[in-house]
């Protein structure tokens, strides 16, 4: 009897440990010891933030929506922001982006006037750019305008908590943070399984990381559906740069600031709630995928190498981003998707062994995830249990968004899909320096 | 030249009688103008001044305004308003004044025109399906006229009032399409109107545009001042020379600033301001009218051919009849008080105003109006209710007793507390009663209107 087939099995499985023992248990680790952290002082630290009567002070909030062709969505948005309970003034900029195209998002945000104007210390302004600029342009014009001290720059589609602002400012008192990125939910999750596995991977991949990498400082992106800045952080950096990917472009030109400042901090807050809608169909989820694993591989290795660079960015911020994003998000997914053509051509009868033990690893490790999520992290537990039910497909979830993400980013190196975004048009991405 | 007719005497005695009277200067003839015929005149004349200073002359006259008057040459607009069209010749015009005449000897039963209505009226009625136009007249208040209301009207009638009773009365009708509509200040009813565009949280005037530019190298947006550092256009974030708008940069938005309270906006305010009375409103509380051409109705021929303009009473809001109707209907139900001495009426005159103010109050047309309308809702619907002068409202109670019409005084005296509790200013109103058991014999209904309203005006409440 031959035991080839054995040893074939068991060499692909050796293949596979080194990488996630190299790659993917540091990850781990750190998220483990960020949760631990913030689980040791949460209850006075949560007590401050928590409190908007402990706050400080209340400056003006500019709220910049950038909006394209939302339609009535941006009603839910506006009135979302119209509707916090903070105790400052909150100043609402509807920039309707191509407005003559998109008449029906203009007059929809329009009708809103009246009842946000009546609404004390609150104050809409709809921005009619007639001419589509994209949305730096919609977000660069917004901040010209504002007069907040601090600016949230949040999307024509996405609605927000009540509290959203009254927890966000007081991150603000500390004169060291410079952004608080919000955290995300799918609004849409019941609709069907892929976004019940979407929602699932928000809050696994954004409310449970960040919230642990938060800790130390090493927040990777602050959403461009949803970030808090200080208004005269973005003047000092000149606010967006054309292109694809913005929120990733200015989340690392302001990353580039704490090698020479290292006190500085970006701040994330699970508290900090916003909805968002996510991708109902395969096609829109794998051409938004597409739009972002792609811009990944534009904007690190083509505007900012530099990032990886300990002296500009500090050694702790240079090593999560060499390990979170070059390996990670960048290097990882090529070799996944290598290791599943080598064994598919070389050593099928191993697949039959390995993917069970790949599978229980990846099934473990959505568990405790989400156990932790649960425990510590989540304000809705009751909700966000029930999607329990969905972990045993998870690992399947990611494996595929792993193998897309390496044709995201063998089309951007190759083809310059960033140039083709949707983000903004053509004769303005045509113009943009990379 | 044929035959002359003996209601145009002379038609040159006749142009010397009406033109004549116009001249401009001693010694200006324009009497070479005219082509008097046997029964019409035709105006063979260019200038469009003269045409309109002619046909206006023969209009106003009351005792030949119905002349038909044709133009040999073109006619301006305000002359189509007046005249009775262009013919080419004097068959043609004979032709079409036959048909006036014959109309005219329709008519020839009644007595002279008793008001300017009648005479309107008329000459509706002698032109088949003549429409009453509108001409634009930037020099009028309300920026559009009737040059025929003009030339009919009497010295102190005020064509927009007249025209608007007699559209209640239903004795003209709507003819053809609107013709424009015009907002008018709601204090005076001009509608000389500026709009001005101000700041929306100082309302200050000193306001300027603000243009950003948009760089499509690094997406940088700054007002347009910002990216001319120096001669030529750069982005003063990647320093790109901006070369071609469209292909290097756009017009990402354009926003206001105020000078005064340095606030940014997008809509500056807009107000209307009067160029009249210089009073400002928001230009949706502007009231709004529309232009358009009248003809006569057929309550209007009815009129005509009955020989007095029938009041509608029908209970309405919108029935309050003429001063003239008004006086009419009093002095019929005297005459028949005079067969059946039990008939008995109370005559009650509203004012608006107080003292010296009531000129002021009596300028703002919508709260005068308001005011008449409340009144009309107190009052039963067998009142009569008619316009007075400017300022007062007439109201006639048939067949009503003291102590009935002791029932209205107490509905007005409610009504008049409940305006001055509310209402400040000099828009007040005072009330006067007169039963007929009260007035003295044979005392003609003019005279008793004016002495009753005057017996107001010195605060004198009966």
């Amino acid at each position: 009897m031959s035991f080839d087939w054995f040893w074939t099995a068991a060499l692909a499985a050796w293949v596979f440990m080194p990488m996630v023992v190299l790659f993917e248990l540091p990850l781990h680790a750190l998220t483990f010891a960020g949760l631990t952290k913030r689980f040791a002082r949460r209850r006075a630290a949560d007590r401050v933030r928590a409190s908007a009567a402990a706050a400080k002070a209340f400056p003006c909030v500019s709220c910049i929506i950038t909006c394209y062709s939302e339609g009535a969505d941006v009603v839910r948005t506006i009135r979302s922001l119209a509707s916090q309970n903070y105790r400052g003034p909150i100043e609402i900029f509807a920039m309707v982006d191509g407005a003559l195209r998109n008449r029906e998002t203009y007059d929809f945000a329009n009708a809103m006037l009246p009842v946000v104007n009546g609404v004390p210390n609150r104050r809409l302004r709809v921005i009619a750019k007639w001419q589509r600029g994209g949305r730096v342009s919609s977000l660069n014009s917004g901040l010209a305008l504002a007069t907040g001290e601090v600016v949230m720059v949040l999307d024509g589609d996405t609605s927000y908590d009540d509290d959203m602002v009254a927890k966000a400012i007081p991150h603000f008192d500390d004169p060291n943070v410079v952004a608080v990125a919000g955290n995300l939910r799918v609004r849409n999750s019941p609709f069907n399984l892929l976004t019940r596995l979407q929602a699932l991977e928000y809050m696994i991949t954004i409310s449970l990381n960040k919230t642990a990498i938060s800790e130390f400082n090493l927040v990777n992106n602050i959403s461009g559906a949803f970030g808090i800045f200080r208004r005269e952080l973005l003047m000092r950096i000149g606010g967006w740069n054309s292109g694809t990917a913005e929120d990733v472009d200015l989340t690392l030109r302001i990353k580039q600031y704490f090698g020479r400042h290292p006190h500085l901090r970006i701040v994330f807050d699970p508290a900090v709630v916003g909805h968002t809608a996510a991708p109902e169909t395969v096609s829109r989820f794998l051409k938004q995928r597409l739009r972002w694993d792609g811009d990944l591989f534009y904007e690190y290795i083509a505007v900012h190498p530099h990032v990886f660079n300990p002296s500009i960015v500090g050694g702790k911020t240079a090593l999560h981003l060499i390990w979170s994003a070059l390996i990670s998000q960048l290097m990882l997914p090529p070799l996944i998707f290598g290791y599943f053509a080598y064994i598919a051509i070389f050593t099928p009868i191993s697949f039959v062994f390995s993917a069970p033990l790949v599978y229980a690893y990846y099934l473990f490790c959505t568990l405790i995830f989400f156990v932790a999520y649960i425990a510590l992290v989540s304000e809705r537990k009751r909700d966000d249990a029930l999607y329990v039910l969905y972990i045993p497909l998870f690992p399947f979830y990611v494996l595929g968004g792993k193998l897309w993400s390496f044709l995201a980013l063998l089309g951007d190196a190759l083809f310059h899909f960033h140039l083709d975004s949707a983000m903004a048009p053509w004769w303005v991405l045509r113009k943009v320096r990379s | 030249m044929q035959h002359q007719r003996s209601w145009v005497e002379s038609p040159l005695q006749f142009i010397d009688d009406t033109i004549g009277r116009h001249r401009k200067k001693p010694g200006d003839s324009n009497i070479a103008a005219f082509l008097p015929f046997e029964s019409f005149l035709i105006i063979d004349e260019v200038d469009a001044e003269r045409q309109v200073e002619n046909l206006h002359a023969i209009r106003s006259d009351s005792q030949r305004y119905l002349t038909p008057v044709f133009l040999l040459r073109s006619e301006s607009a305000e002359a189509a308003c007046l005249g009775d069209g262009v013919v080419l010749d004097a068959g043609a015009a004979s032709e079409r004044a036959a048909v006036i005449e014959r109309r005219v000897a329709l008519l020839a039963e009644l007595g002279p025109p008793f008001d300017a209505t009648d005479r309107l009226l008329r000459f509706l009625f002698t032109r088949a399906g003549f429409e009453l136009r509108p001409i634009r007249d930037w020099k009028v208040a309300r920026s559009y006229r009737y040059p025929l209301l003009d030339a009919l009207r009497e010295v102190d009638t005020d064509c927009r009032t007249w025209l608007e009773a007699l559209g209640s009365a239903k004795l003209i009708e709507p003819a053809g399409t609107i013709v424009d509509r015009v907002r008018h200040c709601r204090a005076c009813d001009s509608s000389h109107l500026n709009y001005i565009d101000l700041c929306p949280t100082c309302t200050g005037l000193q306001i300027k545009a603000a243009s950003f530019l948009h760089c499509f190298g690094c997406g940088y947006v700054a007002e347009e001042g910002a990216f001319q550092a120096s001669a030529q256009r750069a982005c003063p974030k990647c320093a790109r020379i901006l070369r071609h708008i469209g292909v290097d940069y756009d017009r990402a938005l354009e926003t206001f600033s105020c000078s005064d309270c340095g606030a940014s906006f997008s809509d500056a305010k807009i107000v209307a301001r009067c160029l009249n009375c210089s009073r400002e409103f928001d230009p949706v509380s502007l009231t709004a009218r529309d232009v358009r051409g009248w003809r006569l109705s057929r309550a209007g021929t009815l009129a005509v051919r009955a020989g007095a303009a029938v009041p509608q009473v029908d209970g309405s809001l919108a029935s309050i009849v003429s001063e003239r109707q008004f006086i009419d209907l009093v002095a019929w139900y005297q005459r028949t008080r005079q067969r059946d001495a039990t008939s008995q009426f109370g005559l009650i005159c509203v004012r608006v105003g107080e003292g010296d103010a009531m000129a002021a109050a009596a300028c703002d047309t919508e709260l005068k109006h308001a005011l008449w309308q409340r009144v009309r809702a107190v009052v039963r619907g067998s009142e009569v209710v008619g316009e007075g002068s400017s300022d007062s409202l007439w109201v006639f109670c048939p067949n009503s007793d003291p102590s009935s019409l002791e029932n209205i005084r107490r509905r007005l005296d409610a009504l008049t507390d409940a305006i001055d509790a509310t209402v400040t200013g000099p828009a007040k109103l005072r009330v006067s009663f007169v039963h007929s058991d009260d007035l003295p014999a044979g005392v003609h209904p003019e005279g008793l209107l004016a002495q009753i309203a005057r017996s107001l005006a010195v605060g004198e409440v009966t």
